[in-house]
């Protein structure tokens, strides 16, 4: 499934985006290309709500487990992958926060065009944030590198790339 | 250039190259996944920040402290050649530690996500032969990997005063902070006391307080946090410890409206 993933900074800036599609799947129409920095943009202000949310139910709304599982699944306390955040049409746009509040959030686009709503795994979604965040730690790491700048290390990138391909799209 | 990179949107710096493909607002984002395997060996090869383990061991976590006070000395003699007030000196050393406790917030929380278990926990003794280890490890060098949960975010006050006092302070100086107290007087106001500061161990009877160092690198980590607050350091001389520093924070009021709304 193509996706558009972007790392939006603590001043709601962008320092990096990119777009995982691939030749033989369906790709991001044309027309709606230029909406994806939009549609994530909006998607912001739920990021915000859920950033300081004690109890969170990261994924739970996705998940199938049921109540008692669901429960046990929130006392775990990871709250950096949020899960499903939202949805615009039938794209599902998922959500990872970082330690320092870095936003890291991604458009799901289904394969076919019926219009029907995306189905996210969140095991491979949830790893590929982990890998990137790991990736970001590393660029942090770079004492040259300044918190909120743009990253246009090519390593990095091909990095992401790599990551999308292993982990989303399939 | 042949890889297409896809610069941000908020990118300051004008492409370079008049035949590269940066960011067009028109066309928006561009495709470069296919030719992601026709990546140069060269950029592969040279050594990045991304081909080194984030994991604790992968290096010697201990620091000589006489080179460390070396180092010190050095950075807090620059810093008082280029202020003309003590206050300057301060705050210089202030910003330096700053930019420690951003990067501190991240790698610290990280790498307690990562468990010891972990298939990529690497052996103390394979440390020492570091290249061999590390060149094989290129492509398992993630850690994240071995992650099932993430370390859960610090969302109150007490919280990340507890991952300050505790991780980061065993991480730094090697063991907790001797005490975190709320203050009687404010709502925003904690204390970090700490009964011999390693760092300021042997500068003695100076008007210029050195630990804003360390004040610094709170300000940072809960900056980044999104805790803004003023962290300034007293020292406090008692009859066991007469180098005794309390560090004050004070919290923004917004941190506190936030606490009582999310509560």
């Amino acid at each position: 499934m193509p996706c558009y993933f972007a790392i939006i900074g603590a001043k709601d800036n962008p320092i990096y985006e990119a777009e995982f599609t691939s030749p033989q799947l369906n790709q991001f129409p044309p027309e709606l290309k230029e909406l994806n920095p939009f549609i994530l943009h909006a998607s912001l202000d739920i990021v915000e709500d859920l950033q300081w949310q004690t109890h969170p139910q990261a994924g739970g709304n996705t998940s199938t487990s049921g109540g008692f599982l669901r429960s046990r699944h929130s006392a775990s306390n990871s709250n950096c992958y949020l899960g499903k955040i939202d949805h615009f049409y039938g794209l599902a746009i998922t959500a990872y926060l970082s330690y320092g509040n870095m936003k890291f959030v991604m458009i799901h686009s289904s394969n076919s065009n019926n219009g029907a709503p995306v189905q996210i795994e969140d095991g491979p979604v949830k790893s590929f944030y982990q890998e990137v965040h790991e990736l970001y730690v590393k660029t942090l790491m770079n004492p040259f590198y300044k918190l909120n700048d743009p990253i246009t290390s090519p390593v990095f990138d091909n990095r992401v790339r790599a990551l999308a391909k292993r982990y989303l799209t399939r | 250039m042949s890889q297409k990179i896809i610069n941000p949107s908020t990118s300051v710096a004008p492409a370079k190259h008049s035949d590269s493909t940066g960011y067009d607002y028109t066309i928006g984002p561009q495709q470069t996944l296919p030719n992601a395997p026709s990546l140069s060996k060269a950029t592969t090869s040279l050594p990045s920040v991304y081909n080194e383990s984030l994991h604790a061991s992968a290096r010697n976590p201990q620091v000589s402290l006489a080179a460390y006070a070396f180092l010190f000395q050095e950075l807090v003699t620059q810093a008082r050649n280029a202020s003309k007030s003590v206050s300057e000196i301060e705050l210089r050393l202030h910003r330096n530690g700053y930019h420690l406790g951003i990067r501190l917030l991240e790698l610290l929380n990280f790498r307690s996500s990562v468990s010891p278990g972990s298939k990529n926990f690497f052996k103390p003794g394979n440390s020492s032969q570091g290249v061999n280890v590390a060149s094989s490890a290129f492509q398992e060098d993630s850690l994240a990997q071995g992650i099932a949960n993430m370390k859960r975010r610090d969302l109150r006050m007490v919280e990340i005063l507890q991952f300050i006092h505790g991780t980061v302070w065993s991480y730094l100086f090697g063991r907790v902070g001797d005490d975190l107290v709320k203050s009687s007087e404010r709502e925003n106001e904690f204390m970090i006391i700490d009964n011999s500061p390693l760092l300021t161990r042997f500068i003695s009877s100076t008007n210029v307080q050195c630990d804003f160092f360390v004040c610094g690198i709170i300000e940072g980590i809960l900056d980044s946090a999104s805790f803004p607050c003023n962290v300034t350091a007293h020292s406090v001389p008692e009859q066991n410890f007469d180098q005794k520093v309390v560090f004050v924070v004070r919290f923004e009021p917004q941190v506190l409206e936030r606490e009582a709304l999310r509560s």
